[in-house]
Parts: C-alpha cells; structure tokens; sequence
C-alpha cells in the first residue's frame, strides 16, 4: 500500500478512535452533546446544499410561455379545476395538495381509482428534467397531460378537456396563446374523444380528421404549458438548515449551533460523509433528478421492466415530447432528451432520486409508499439489501443506531420555515382571491 | 475478542480512506483537464468544457482537439464513447456523442452531465481510417457550488 506522508496523520487518527472505541462499553448510546468541528471539505459540501446556491430556474425551452404570468395564473385555475376530468371530482391538487406540500399523506395516489405511485412532492419541481418517478415525461407541460389522460387519475379525454377550455377559459386562453382558433374548430367535434380513452373514445378519435385531431392536441398542449407555468412558481423556501449555513459562513458558530442541535448538527455529518448521502442526494434540492436502483421495488409491486427502463422507452416516444409536434424547441435545445441513457442495466428498477426538501412532513416514502417513517427509510439504505430486481447501487453503511436518529434528526432541518408572507401560489386561486 | 473487532474495522476504514484520499488527489480536476495521448501514443486529445467550473447536474459539452504524433490535426475521426464512476461500477448518467468541430481537428464532446461527486471515467475509441487507438481520461467532477 502506498500510501503519502500526509495521509500518515489520517491513518493515525483512526488508530486512534479505535483505541477510543474499545475503551467505551459495549452498549454505548452515548448522544451528542457537542458540535462537530467542520474542515473546510466538509464546509463546502454543506454550502453545495444550501438553497442560497439554488441557481435559476431552467429555461423550458419547449414552452415559450413558461415565464408569462398569464400563463401561471391560467394554469393555476386549471391546477385547481376538477371540471378536468371524467367525474368532475378530480384535480391535480386533489393528489397534489397545497396544505401538504403538493403532497396527499397517502402511500399511493388516489383519483378516479387508486394508483401505483406515491404521490410526489412539486416544490421546486421545476429544475428537473425527468418528471414522473420514472422519468417518462421530459418536461414539466407534457408531465401535466399524462395524469389528465390515465383512466385512474383524471380520466378523461382531450376532446373532453379542450371542450372545458372552449367553454370556461376562453378569453383567458386567447390572452396567454393568441388565439382562440383552435377552440373554434372544437364547435362539431364528440364530446369525448381521445387515444388513451376508452374503446367508444378512441373510435371516436379516429374517426376525427388529421386538422381536428391537431386542434384538439394543440389545446391540449397548451393546458399542460399553463400548468408548467404555474409549477414552475413553486419555489422552494428556505429551512432551519439553509439558516445554519448561512450563520456558519457568516463565522457566527454561536447563532450556527443555537439553530441546529448537536445531534442534528452530526446527523449532517453522516449526510454528507458516512452515509453518503449526497452521493444521489445533492446540490440546494438535495437531488441529483436523476435514476437509481436502491432496492425498492418488491417482487409483487412490477414487472422487470418497471423503473427508468420502461421510462426511458416512453420518454423518447409521441408528439408532446421536446422533439415533438407541439414543443417550442429547437433541436439543439433538447440535449436531454437527445443524449438520453437509454441502454444499461443500470435502468432496471431503477426510480427518480426525489427532493428532500420537507422530507419529514411529506411521509410516506419512496415511488410505492413503501415506507411510513423516516426511520425506516434510513434503516433501509442501513441494511442495503438486494434489489428484486436488477442491481442495488446500495453498500451497507457502517451507521449504528444512534447515528440513525442523527440522520432523521437532520432530515427534519430540512422542512421550510413558515412564509413571511402568504404565497399565493401556494393555495387555490379561489382561496387567494 | 469483541474488543478487537472495532480496531480491526478502523485499520480497514482508515486504509480504504487513505486509498481513496490518494486516489482523488492522483486524478485531475475535470476543469484542468492535461493533454492526454492515447495508450499506443497514435494520439493526443485536449479538452475543454463549456462549463467553467463543471457544475453537478448540469447538461454541457467539451470541445476536444485531436492531433496526431507529430502534433497535425485529425480530422474525419470517429469515436464510440463509454465511461462511468469506476468506484461505484456505473456508467455515465446520459449518452454522450462526438460530433465534427469548425476547426481542423476539433471536435464536440456532447451531451455530457455528471450527477455526483468523485472520480469519473471516459473511454474514446477513436478510428481516423488509417490509424486507430484508445483513450482514456480519469479526472474528478466536485460540487462547485459552496465554495
């Protein structure tokens, strides 16, 4: 082993606590009372994970009114508009509900019917690139059409919705697009009619003509670009831990250590090191949005082809993607999509890393709800075991019980403070008003 | 005996540790990538990224320059490409390509996001019709944005 001579202090140092180690009892349980002391390494890491580093939101360069105020006010009426769907019961909030940060409480989602996935949080849902925990949407407007379209979510169809907007939203609709030309040429079309719907609404699409069948996708584009402008005003905002950064690289270890305990201040410490948390769980969201198989899938919950393998197989499909008929995007400007992993082991049962922003208050957990408490969770990535399917990235982690409780006890440093003042994107138009 | 056992796993740790810490500091950062030759010297490649710093996460491209070993620019050369994070035993998150350049012996490295930190690997098998070789280049991706 070679090993530097500046490295001889480290392996010393480590001699050294094991020494410490076997001079404590067997059953030590012993809970911080002190802070730990940062090096500069581990300083850095901390501020990579502050929200002050957040950067700008991503341009959507697929939907040209992602930015326009017109656009988020219209898409968050429709956000809230329960006329979109089969039963005039469902909207996205029904799952997707403000109170629980976008959240429903819930393992799995429930709208017409009970669904696979748990329902994700949509708090800064903006900078990722995937949606769905599969990925299979690439951006946050084509995301909005695909519950709109499930037979277990809203139900409906795009003839149904279009016909919605025809009649509720029309002036809204010619002031964010322009237009109210294709809602003009709704006027004789059936009521109900799309590709996903039922066997009589999927005749019923194919028997419309190629011009109405655009009109209706050009309408029902636009509600998802609506909705994408109204997410993308749903910002994160700042937690205990993005103050405790903040007082760190101000030098005010008093203020620092009054705002995190010491337990939750060395549950940081395993974050970022021994845990390793960070290693998926990165930068000011605390995600890397990307994919990856720890082991959660169960052997009666999917098929093989479940995961970021079958996302990745839909993602690069059908005219609402970036590439697609109805995107505002140059080629050039879909270098995701474009350079999209599409082959490797790697997608098998592999799921979207999620935010940990508000981790503590938005149980239960994982793509299944698989998991109710945070303890669980962490006890999980503990054990590390195979994956039914595919390969775990997990390794065992060398993380005993009261290191658990630290890393839970960091986690729920995480949840926003209360806003100073009232966002209205935050609630239901209704209520704002 | 179960005394031993937590010494016994801090040797290991504070080795493995020691591997690591040489390893990263063995290995270049991806924003002062060196001139790299090829394995049978057919090849020099130096690379820019677009992002200065790289940034985790973030979708970018490098601009490669590909001369020969006297120092002439390749052109009409073709790449397959293929990389990871060796320690981890993954690949690349994305599915990058290289396209031709404006200038005689450059080309674009597109497609490129790293979405951890630690060292990462890319492999290029690079054929020019005459001569072909391999290359590899080992280099570390950081979290830039604390500091």
């Amino acid at each position: 082993m070679s090993v530097r001579p500046g490295l001889w202090s480290l392996l010393w140092l480590c001699v050294f606590m094991a020494v410490a180690a076997c001079s404590q009892s067997d059953d030590q349980a012993a809970v911080a009372t002190a802070p730990p002391q940062w090096t500069d390494e581990e300083l850095t890491v901390i501020r990579s994970l502050s929200l002050r580093n957040l950067p700008p939101l991503p341009v959507s360069a697929s939907n040209r009114h992602a930015d326009h105020d017109s656009a988020a006010k219209l898409g968050q009426q429709l956000f809230f508009d329960t006329r979109l769907s089969a039963n005039g019961k469902v909207s996205c909030a029904s799952c997707h509900q403000p109170q629980q940060d976008f959240t429903d409480g819930l393992p799995r989602g429930v709208g017409i019917a009970a669904v696979d996935r748990h329902t994700m949080s949509l708090i800064g849902v903006a900078y990722s690139p995937w949606l769905f925990w599969d990925g299979r949407a690439d951006s946050l407007w084509r995301q909005a059409l695909g519950p709109l379209e499930d037979g277990r979510e809203h139900g409906g169809t795009r003839t149904r919705y279009a016909h919605v907007i025809a009649k509720h939203y029309r002036d809204a609709y010619a002031d964010v697009f322009g237009t109210t030309a294709e809602l003009d040429a709704l006027k004789d079309l059936p009521p109900s009619a799309g590709p996903l719907g039922n066997l009589d609404e999927l005749t019923a699409w194919e028997q419309m003509d190629a011009d109405d069948r655009d009109a209706v996708n050009q309408v029902f584009a636009n509600i998802g670009k609506a909705m994408e402008a109204y997410q993308r005003r749903l910002l994160p905002r700042p937690s205990r831990f993005d103050d405790y950064v903040e007082a760190l690289a101000a030098n005010e270890p008093d203020r620092a250590n009054a705002l995190l305990s010491p337990d939750e201040q060395h549950g940081l410490r395993l974050f970022i090191g021994a845990a390793d948390c960070t290693h998926c769980h990165n930068g000011p969201l605390l995600s890397n949005n990307d994919f990856h198989n720890t082991a959660i899938a169960t052997a009666d919950e999917f098929t093989l082809g479940e995961g970021r393998l079958r996302g990745v197989h839909l993602v690069k499909q059908g005219e609402f993607s970036c590439l697609g008929t109805y995107s505002d995007a140059e080629p050039d400007d879909c270098m995701e999509l474009r350079y999209v992993k599409d082959k490797g082991a790697e997608l098998v049962s592999a799921f979207r890393t999620p935010t940990l922003r508000n981790v503590a208050r938005t149980a239960p957990y994982m793509h299944h709800g698989n998991f109710s408490s945070l303890e669980q969770v962490v006890a999980h990535y503990v054990t590390a075991p195979d994956s039914v399917f595919g390969k775990s990235e997990l390794l065992p982690l060398e993380v005993d019980a009261d290191q658990q409780k630290q890393l839970v006890a960091f986690l729920h440093t995480l949840n926003e403070k209360p806003a100073e003042v009232a966002d209205a994107w935050r609630a239901s138009p209704t209520a704002a008003e | 005996m179960n005394r031993l056992i937590p010494l016994l796993l801090a040797l290991v740790l504070a080795s493995v540790a020691s591997q690591t810490l040489a390893q990263e500091q063995d290995y270049p950062n991806v924003n002062e990538l060196p001139v790299k030759q090829s394995m049978q010297g057919v090849y020099t490649l130096a690379a820019r990224p677009s992002l200065q710093p790289v940034r985790l996460n973030a979708m970018h491209y490098w601009v490669l320059q590909l001369t020969d070993a006297d120092n002439a620019a390749v052109s009409n050369a073709r790449f397959k490409i293929d990389g990871g994070m060796p320690g981890h035993g993954h690949g690349l998150p994305t599915s990058p390509a290289i396209v031709p350049g404006d200038a005689p012996g450059e080309y674009v490295l597109r497609g490129l996001r790293f979405n951890m930190s630690g060292i990462w690997e890319l492999r290029l098998e690079i054929d020019d019709g005459d001569r072909s070789d391999k290359l590899q280049l080992l280099f570390v991706v950081e979290d830039t944005t604390g500091n």
